[in-house]
């Protein structure tokens, strides 16, 4: 009980100390708060542009599994040798020209797959994407967009609605009807609207639906853009699209808690059917954009915070820098200290104290500043920011740890004068 | 009381080293009023600071009521400055960044005493400065900074007190004041081992320690000497 009460007397000693070295005191403080405000601001904008990237990927859909042909895009041979000569999306399109053309979906995949019953397997739908010269009747120039053939059930996995008239119905496919769903964004100076005929690579389609304004795809294309036909009738417009083959195979899962297995199910049994040894098509899902983003932005931000956390290490070194001044400075006192009663111990735990409280006042100074330093990110430049409290702890804790290791030495050097050198002291 | 026998005192090593003390023998009772005279480097404030603990000798025994100083831990002999001896120095050693309150409850707080304020102001009051408690230490003048210090020496009701020269930075009127105080403590049973180069100051005490070169070369009772 006395030694305890000894303890939070030299706790009293360090706080009268820290108030009548203000100075000294403020610009130690100052190297904390920005270290730790550096920190946590950078910690909290990873975060935070990790969960703005991730927040967007999900709403595309995490249980939405993509089939298209050929090899992973990423490892293709285009991508790879000429990485340095052509960007990412000139690669991408030589690489749907330069890959085997043999390749191909079809549409017994797709009937496969349906018909299969792959456990968590909850709609399968396909597309068939053709890029078309469009206009509108009684309009001469024309805009190229992605034509999309398909069935009913991409509206549903996708979630589609219209603003106006609906989407077409399978009677709509049964029946061959040239008609169209348009996003909301084709040949908007013209206003497409229900009843419209539109120019499709040479044949005329009828508007039955215009789909409700959908934000644009991180995946570089959208909804929005977009012309959706039954699948029955992409033959009879323009290029080189056959109803038979399958620009993606769209299937949505039950549960994307167990997607890897589903994954791994749905090319196990494609593969089988398609009999082949080796992968001939790919399979990409949000979910495997997500963890790929998400290791990324880990990545990334253990960057920031390491380039972060040197200044922090430059602001302890700063501490023990000005506390070993200090203890030259107050070296006298040390001796007055001594000379009434104060014990090495007691000297020790003072002017530790001061070093571990200098770190905790700039771990929690820092911590605001660091907020602050989110949010005008936020504000200013459009980052979302978001504070952890992992983080926090660990700045703080950080913090009060590099006072007790850049304190301990001068503390240590502070607590073993002799008294009556400390006395002589000028 | 004290006891010491062949202490000698080094600074320094090899060709650097000076040997301040040179096996000193000395006896204190209780109660004694003793000066330690003799002139600058004489060795009389090394001889001081081994007796108050604040410095150790380089060889020879300490005892004080018997035991031998040499074995107190560090915690022991901090304690021993806090609880036996009070120091006066003449350059004060107070914390001029604090209060006189603050200073002279400083070893009581190490002591972990309680009614600390009630224990300040009769120390303050015994030196005739109790309505400075709130002033900042170095908002006084010399005679009362020397009064504060010994204020801080009493807090604990030591049993010796050790003042090395507690006139020198004082003018004579002041430094009679300090010296009647520190008589006046003697009267009331403290044990006062004084240092000091002034003949005048020490006829305060009973007894004259006359040293020169680290040697005690004289040693008598003021009244015979006279």
């Amino acid at each position: 009980m006395k030694e305890v009460k000894r303890f939070l007397q030299n706790i009293r000693f360090s706080l009268q100390g820290l108030g009548s070295n203000k100075m000294t005191s403020f610009l130690t403080l100052l190297g904390i708060v920005i270290g730790i405000g550096s920190v946590i601001g950078l910690m909290s904008l990873g975060q935070g542009t990790q969960e703005s990237i991730v927040s967007d990927l999900e709403d595309l859909g995490t249980d939405i599994v993509t089939i298209s042909a050929g090899a992973n895009m990423y490892d293709s041979p285009v991508m790879s040798e000429n990485a340095d000569e052509k960007d990412f999306n000139q690669g991408l399109q030589e690489k749907y020209s330069v890959v085997d053309e043999s390749i191909k979906l079809t549409i017994d995949d797709y009937n496969f797959l349906g018909e299969e019953g792959i456990e968590n397997v909850r709609d399968v739908s396909f597309t068939i994407i053709s890029l078309q010269d469009i206009y509108l009747e009684d309009e001469e120039s024309a805009e190229s967009y992605s034509v999309v053939g398909t069935n009913t059930d991409l509206f549903d996995i996708y979630n589609f609605e219209c603003e106006s008239g609906s989407g077409f119905v399978q009677a709509d496919i049964d029946e061959g009807n040239l008609v169209a769903v348009v996003g909301s964004e084709v040949l908007e100076e013209y206003v497409v609207g229900v009843g419209d005929v539109l120019n499709i690579g040479g044949v005329e389609f009828e508007v039955v639906g215009v789909l409700v304004e959908q934000e644009d795809s991180l995946l570089g294309s959208s909804p929005s853009v977009e012309i959706y036909i039954p699948f029955s009738v992409v033959d009879e417009i323009g290029g080189d699209s056959d109803s038979e083959i399958l620009t993606r195979i769209i299937l949505r899962v039950e549960d994307d808690g167990v997607l890897d297995q589903t994954i791994l199910d749905i090319e196990e049994r494609l593969m089988e059917f398609r009999d082949v040894e080796e992968m001939d098509f790919s399979i990409f899902s949000i979910q495997t954009l997500v963890d790929r983003v998400r290791s990324i932005t880990e990545t990334f931000t253990l960057l920031l915070t390491g380039i972060a956390a040197i200044s922090l290490l430059v602001g302890g070194i700063g501490i023990s820098n000005v506390m070993l001044i200090t203890v030259s400075q107050r070296t006298r006192e040390i001796g007055i200290r001594k000379a009434v009663g104060g014990r090495r111990s007691d000297i020790l735990v003072q002017f530790l104290s001061e070093a571990v409280f200098l770190t905790l006042i700039g771990g929690v100074v820092g911590m605001g500043f660091g907020i602050l330093i989110g949010d005008l990110a936020e504000r200013f430049l459009g980052l979302s920011a978001v504070i952890t409290l992992d983080s926090v702890i660990l700045a703080v804790g950080i913090s009060v740890g590099i006072g007790i290791l850049f304190g301990i030495l001068p503390a240590n050097k502070a607590s073993r004068l002799s008294p009556i050198e400390a006395l002589r002291y000028e | 009381m004290i006891k010491l026998t062949d202490i000698t005192k080094v600074y320094g090593k090899g060709s650097n080293a000076f040997q301040a003390l040179r096996d000193i023998d000395l006896e204190i009772g209780k109660g004694e009023f003793v000066a330690i005279m003799g002139a600058s480097g004489s060795g009389k404030s090394t001889l001081m600071n081994i007796l108050g603990v604040l410095d150790t000798p380089t060889s020879g025994q300490y005892f004080f009521n018997s035991e031998s100083v040499e074995g107190f831990r560090d915690s022991k002999l901090a304690d021993f400055r806090n609880m036996t001896v009070g120091f006066v120095f003449q350059r004060f050693n107070l914390l001029n960044n604090m209060s006189v309150f603050e200073n002279v409850a400083l070893p009581a707080r190490y002591a972990g005493l309680r009614d600390i304020k009630s224990k300040v102001a009769e120390s303050l009051g015994t030196v005739g400065i109790e309505d400075k408690q709130k002033n900042m230490a170095n908002e006084l003048s010399g005679g009362e900074m020397q009064r504060v210090a010994m204020a801080r020496a009493l807090i604990m009701s030591p049993s010796i007190i050790m003042a090395d020269e507690p006139t020198g930075n004082l003018d004579s009127k002041t430094g009679v004041e300090i010296m009647e105080l520190i008589a006046g403590l003697h009267r009331k049973g403290h044990t006062i081992i004084l240092v000091t180069h002034d003949r005048y100051v020490a006829n305060y005490a009973d007894r004259i320690l006359e040293i020169k070169d680290g040697v005690i070369v004289k040693d008598y009772e003021r009244s015979k000497e006279l």
